[in-house]
């Protein structure tokens, strides 16, 4: 288990990916796929940057693993901030027509059609998001 | 394209070239460049996006807004999408309101 924490601000956001990117480059996973969840992960971290703390700020803590038995990638996302459980957001409507067409909820949307599985859970005061996707 | 993106105007055609990644880091600036077009009376606005790599809803979001907001009746044409981005505009039901194609004649 590989872990880094951060403050959760803009500023961290490149570094947050390239420690997803370097973890995935030696994990075997197609580059469609590669980029999939790489798509999945920028969701979760940006409501976090964005929404999770108010003006005192606070930190973002990534933990990635390989898994075996099957062989799975692991991502955890984790704050202290606000109890938010981002998956009890309804889903868009992605058949509504263009005019009618939400702006919000695509991303974690995105990110639950991409992973094999995405549970959030509320422990020590912390949000949880852990999200898993089976290595093939 | 210091951010990843270059928007061409000709008459009523907005040709919008996309590279390598258009995420939460650039993707408002892009937005901010696609609302210049607001009231251009333009009929297309054309992503060329051979060269794009990623997309996330960050980016999907500014093509969205370029659909509502610059006009009801632009067309919105995706040109040149690799197999990867092609699915994510189908898994989030983009494909029915961008037309997709490989390539794009005027």
């Amino acid at each position: 288990m590989e872990k880094l924490e951060l403050p959760a601000v803009e500023e961290n956001f490149a570094a947050l990916m390239n420690f997803l990117e370097e973890r995935l480059d030696r994990s075997g996973l197609d580059s469609e796929n590669l980029m999939l969840i790489k798509i999945a992960f920028e969701e979760i971290i940006v409501n976090v940057i964005h929404y999770a703390y108010g003006a005192d700020g606070g930190s973002i803590c990534v933990l990635i693993d390989f898994l075996e038995d099957p062989k799975r990638l692991f991502i955890e996302v984790r704050d202290r901030g606000v109890p938010f459980n981002p998956l009890e957001r309804a889903d868009p409507d992605i058949h509504a027509s263009v005019e009618e067409r939400a702006i919000g909820g695509l991303g974690i949307f995105m990110t639950k059609k991409i992973m094999d599985s995405v549970t959030y859970r509320r422990e020590d005061e912390t949000n949880i998001l852990t999200m898993i996707e089976a290595i093939r | 394209m210091g951010n990843n993106f270059s928007i061409e105007v000709s008459g009523t055609v907005a040709k919008v070239t996309l590279v390598d990644k258009i995420d939460t880091t650039n993707a408002p600036a892009l937005a901010d460049e696609l609302k210049k077009l607001i009231g251009k009376n333009l009929e297309r606005v054309v992503f060329l996006v051979k060269d794009l790599k990623y997309i996330s809803s960050a980016g999907l979001r500014a093509i969205v807004f370029a659909k509502q907001k610059i006009g009801q009746n632009v067309q919105v044409y995706l040109i040149g999408a690799a197999k990867e981005i092609h699915n994510i505009f189908k898994m989030t039901g983009f494909d029915s309101f961008v037309k997709i194609q490989d390539t794009y004649e005027d």
